[in-house]
């Protein structure tokens, strides 16, 4: 990790960024962390993350999740960098797939939310263009909808439908075999 | 202009909605069947995956479906939905035509008896975008006969589809048959374009390849063809082993300038007593191989079980210096995989790194996963030949007839 050598207190400090959440809510992470954000990336690139970074569109117990979700994945990617120089070849892909399984692991028990906090989680990954989770977040709404027939998916999400008979019949014949 | 409710996933008791950019990238993600049932959820969803942009998006992350047709329905093809084995679609071909193994939006179909006639179909419409004659026989008769004081003709031919640019190309390599002796057969090849719109041009003759292919070993990667030598060819090559480094043991044909070739093989893991018995080996190498295509790669499967325990999947991935790579070594029992000369065809690799293999023996497709070593069994009727079909399954309309 980055903040490894505890001595060198101002270099860690320097490497900190702070961010402020809608609701004026402040977090200190650290620059590995803030940067899986492309958004906060091109803004510290930029120079401009003095006095904190606002991000008036993230709820406070939503950049909490956020920022969970990217301590967890920054210290995955230093931890793989860092331990391929002192291991062997079969050591090492035994602490990489340990490494994976329990990222995974991780993964699995983060998307454990209600559908509110999904959406707000994918809204927020889009906005700070954070990869990873805006895979994870979508990948997960899009497998809820996967199996499901259109009245189901109407249900789950309060959608009203706007078709006509004739419309509906239309598209079940065109593609007939979907619905099989 | 879309209302704004209309621009919602949905408009959740929290507030939570997604807009219409983020339910973009959510529901490219899903199956084609699945998101042909949410055209019927309503219209906002229907326009978004309907639309032109977000049907190239599809195609861009699902590149490939499976074409095959059934042992119990030679009249037909189905388009699958892999990897759930469900068919999306059923396309009536010519009687006693089978389909050509190539990985285009549009799919050949070919007369394996004698006529040597090919179609050329649109799977999407049910269109034969081009019906291909049989060969002008004057023309072979008049190559073959310094050949053989009798006159001959082709007793069958294979065919290959790939495309070229913007058209698709026919080659054509039919086999005539020597009276009793073996070194008397001779090969002779065609080509003819397709235009996509429809219309073709004629057979035109093309080189032989320089010794006789394997004629059911044929598999097309881009826009060239690749072929094992025949058996007898192979054993020669094989002869050389010691003196010449590796020997060429694959065929090729450059369907853009139309001209043979050969490739040097891969040096495959033999054990390592040397000496004597390596020519045997090499001859019990290609007794168990297949060609196959991988993302846009030649592959040279070999059953080496008897070795190392292993299926290797060897990719040629520099063609100017025949350079393969083993990329996978597949450990699979003689229950899941039987030992065969034509074992697998790995067919398709999938966006999470699983693989879809024909077992051509069982008519059977399996699915396997590289980083668990896992097998399961695609869910279908048993298969006689499979391809791959690189058009959108979105934009599949409904056929009855040819």
């Amino acid at each position: 990790m980055a903040s490894a050598g505890s001595g060198d207190e101002k270099a860690a400090a320097a490497a900190m960024i702070t961010l402020i959440s809608s609701d004026n809510e402040k977090f200190e992470v650290t620059e590995a962390t803030a940067t899986l954000s492309q958004t906060i990336r091109h803004m510290i690139e930029d120079g401009c993350t003095d006095g904190g970074v606002p991000l008036p569109n993230v709820t406070s117990k939503i950049l909490a999740r956020v920022i969970e979700y990217c301590k967890k994945h920054a210290t995955a990617a230093a931890g793989e960098e860092g331990s391929s120089s002192s291991f062997s070849d079969a050591a090492f892909l035994e602490v990489d797939r340990a490494f994976l399984e329990e990222l995974e692991e991780f993964d699995d028990a983060f998307l454990e939310v209600d559908r509110a906090t999904l959406f707000d989680l994918i809204l927020a990954a889009n906005y700070l263009d954070i990869k990873g989770l805006l895979n994870l977040t979508c990948q997960k709404v899009a497998d809820s909808v996967k199996g499901k027939t259109p009245e189901q998916i109407r249900e789950m999400y309060n959608i009203v439908n706007d078709l006509t008979p004739e419309e509906e019949a239309e598209i079940r014949r065109e593609t007939q075999w979907a619905f099989e | 202009m879309e209302s704004s409710s209309s621009r919602k996933l949905a408009g959740t008791s929290h507030g939570g909605v997604l807009p219409l950019d983020v339910l973009f990238d959510v529901l490219v993600r899903l199956p084609a069947n699945a998101i042909c049932r949410l055209r019927a959820v309503c219209r906002p969803w229907r326009s978004l995956t309907s639309d032109p942009a977000f049907l190239k998006a599809h195609a861009a992350r699902h590149p490939a479906s499976l074409v095959a047709s059934f042992r119990d329905d030679p009249d037909h093809v189905h388009i699958i939905l892999d990897p759930s084995g469900h068919v999306v679609k059923r396309v009536p071909i010519p009687s006693y035509h089978t389909l050509l193994r190539s990985r285009l939006n549009l799919i050949g179909v070919a007369d394996d008896g004698g006529s040597g006639t090919c179609y050329v179909i649109d799977p999407a419409t049910g269109a034969v975008i081009s019906h291909l004659p049989q060969s002008d026989r004057n023309s072979l008769r008049e190559r073959w006969e310094p050949w053989s004081r009798w006159e001959r003709e082709p007793d069958h031919s294979v065919f290959a589809l790939g495309r070229v640019r913007s058209e698709y190309k026919v080659l054509r390599v039919s086999c005539l048959t020597g009276f009793e002796n073996p070194d008397e057969d001779a090969q002779v090849c065609s080509v003819l374009t397709v235009h996509p719109g429809g219309g073709r041009t004629h057979w035109r003759s093309t080189g032989s390849p320089e010794f006789i292919v394997n004629m059911s070993s044929g598999v097309v990667v881009g826009s060239t063809v690749y072929y094992f030598w025949a058996d007898i060819y192979t054993r020669n090559f094989c002869k050389d082993l010691q003196t010449d480094g590796l020997p060429k043991c694959i065929a090729s044909f450059d369907l853009r300038w139309e001209f043979w070739d050969s490739v040097e093989v891969p040096r495959l893991d033999l054990d390592d007593d040397g000496g004597d018995d390596t020519f045997d080996e090499y001859i019990d190498m290609w007794s168990r191989s297949s060609l196959a295509e991988l993302k846009g790669c030649l592959v040279l499967a070999h059953d080496n079980r008897r070795y190392s325990s292993c299926l290797d999947l060897w990719f040629l991935t520099d063609i100017g210096n025949d350079l393969w790579v083993n990329k996978y070594s597949i450990r699979a029992p003689e229950s899941v995989i039987p030992e065969d000369k034509k074992f697998l065809e790995p067919l398709l690799l999938l966006d999470d790194g699983r693989i879809i293999i024909f077992l051509p023996l069982k008519g059977a497709l399996l699915l396997y996963d590289p980083k668990t070593n896992v097998f399961s069994k695609v869910e279908t009727k048993c298969i006689h030949k499979v391809g791959l079909y690189t058009g959108s399954l979105l934009g599949l309309q409904k056929v009855d007839s040819l």
